[in-house]
């Protein structure tokens, strides 16, 4: 499976993931590997360094990407790892994440790949209700 | 662009919308709406208003397949686009009028049904909800080939019209704006410049016409009376009794936004201003018993905020860039580092 969206939330969702023997396999996380893979800059001048340095990083909201890049991205991921599925996870009133998601999880659909979206608020907890959609989740792709 | 769409749009910019607005006005006579009796005198400037934006949507639906047409946001300077010919159109707007048609909830659970979170602006869900649905009050909405967006007064209009470029697979031009805490700096003035710079050759190229820089400087000048005009109609409120209140000024701030830049909307503010200055002088407030004065803050103000001080927000920071296009005589360069982002071209 791979990731998406802002930041896994709770924390406790890996540690369900990992009790349904599901492996993570890739991210396209806001907070992870959206922010730290960049290629390192040439320039001396530091300014200039740090310019390089943001265009380089994968496209994201935050950097108002286009949709169809974010698109292409997310492919080559699941292409690259193989991936079953790919679970969204959202923030409440996050505007950057939630507009473009109505668009990746369409491009998913059509290649045959099921999604799930979580859309928590921050310190809420792994509810009973979340638990059961992941669970549920895990059994359709097996 | 096709010659007969042409004539048929100015025949019914000149002649057919016209006269539509004046059968529609007759129609309407002798029935006056009834108000709260707390209220003074409604503002006669209230049908010109109404016929200035039902000509303007009306003549929308002409615009397709004529002239180029943009969908703009309310932040963004529109005035780029008139050199071109562009017909603006203003999805916020529109929304605002769906939602007083109270099509609001219908529209948004069009979007909803196609993953739209609640959670976003109903603006743009009305919007999206209308891109799947096609339903609008206003009969139908010319098809965009250009979006245009600025983050200046909102944040969301990035995001919701990175969306709309996807789904109608059109350029979407962004002007970024650099947050202004206080004094606004030089270093922001040519970071503004260089991105309009650089929009004119994409916008030669969706228009395929020439930028022609004398019709530019005359649009801006027009531009930035209408705007210090509505500057001083706003600033009649000044006065006890205030001519008009602040759902007035909301109202009444639709040509500035959806047609600055047009000889229509200095003409509406100047005659708008005559009647609130009469109202003054006659002592004729919009409220019959004036007690108490609130003030509604602008979204983007100035650091002193001395009631001198307000402005609408479109007024403020426009000033510095259209004084730097006019003075400098840099040559208009594609190589701008500085991004006016282009989605897909």
């Amino acid at each position: 499976m791979i990731l998406s969206g802002v930041l896994p939330n709770p924390p406790e969702i890996l540690a369900l993931l990992d009790e349904l023997k599901i492996r993570v396999v890739d991210d396209d996380l806001l907070a992870c590997s959206r922010r730290y893979l960049f290629s390192r800059s040439r320039a001396e001048e530091p300014f200039e360094a740090l310019a390089e340095r943001y265009f380089s990083m994968p496209p994201c909201t935050t950097r108002n990407s286009p949709i169809k890049e974010r698109m292409t991205n997310l492919l080559d991921k699941v292409e690259g790892s193989n991936a079953k599925g790919v679970i969204f996870c959202m923030f409440k009133f996050c505007e950057p994440e939630l507009f473009d998601l109505p668009h990746l999880i369409e491009g998913l659909k059509e290649r045959g790949l099921p999604t799930l979206v979580v859309d928590v608020e921050p310190n809420q907890g792994l509810t009973g209700q979340l638990t059961t959609r992941i669970e549920a989740f895990a059994e359709m792709m097996r | 662009m096709s010659v007969s769409r042409k004539i048929r749009y100015h025949l019914m910019k000149d002649m057919g919308v016209p006269a539509l607005m004046r059968l529609s006005a007759r129609g309407k006579k002798g029935h006056p709406r009834r108000q709260s009796p707390s209220l003074g005198p409604p503002l006669k400037c209230n049908s010109r208003l109404k016929e200035i934006m039902a000509t303007h949507y009306l003549l929308s639906r002409y615009a397709e397949g004529a002239k180029p047409v943009a969908w703009v946001t309310s932040g963004a300077p529109v005035e780029i686009l008139r050199p071109f010919g562009f017909y603006t159109f203003y999805p916020e707007n529109h929304a605002a009028l769906c939602g007083a048609q109270k099509l609001g909830p219908q529209l948004c659970s069009e979007a909803e049904e196609h993953g739209y979170h609640q959670d976003l602006c109903s603006y743009a869900r009305i919007d999206l909800g209308h891109y799947f649905s096609g339903k609008t009050p206003v009969g139908r909405l010319p098809k965009p080939d250009l979006l245009f967006a600025s983050n200046k007064i909102c944040q969301t209009v990035v995001y919701w019209y990175r969306a709309l470029a996807e789904y109608w697979k059109i350029p979407l031009i962004l002007f970024d704006t650099p947050y202004n805490f206080g004094e606004i700096k030089e270093g922001d003035i040519s970071y503004m410049v260089r991105q309009l710079e650089e929009m004119i050759p994409l916008l030669e190229q969706i228009s395929k016409r020439r930028f022609h820089h004398k019709r530019f400087q005359e649009i801006t000048r027009i531009a930035k009376e209408a705007s210090v005009t509505w500057g001083k109609v706003l600033s009649t409120m000044k006065a006890r009794p205030s001519p008009m209140t602040i759902f007035d000024a909301f109202n009444h701030l639709a040509p500035i936004v959806s047609l600055r830049g047009l000889p229509a909307a200095l003409e509406y503010y100047r005659a708008l201003l005559d009647e609130l200055k009469e109202r003054v002088a006659q002592g004729i407030g919009a409220i019959r018993d004036e007690r108490k004065r609130l003030m509604w803050e602008p979204s983007v103000q100035r650091r002193s905020s001395s009631i001198q001080e307000v402005r609408s927000p479109v007024t403020v920071s426009w000033k510095p860039v259209r004084t730097a296009l006019r003075q400098q005589k840099r040559p208009l360069t594609r190589h701008c580092r500085l991004r006016a982002y282009v989605a897909t071209l």
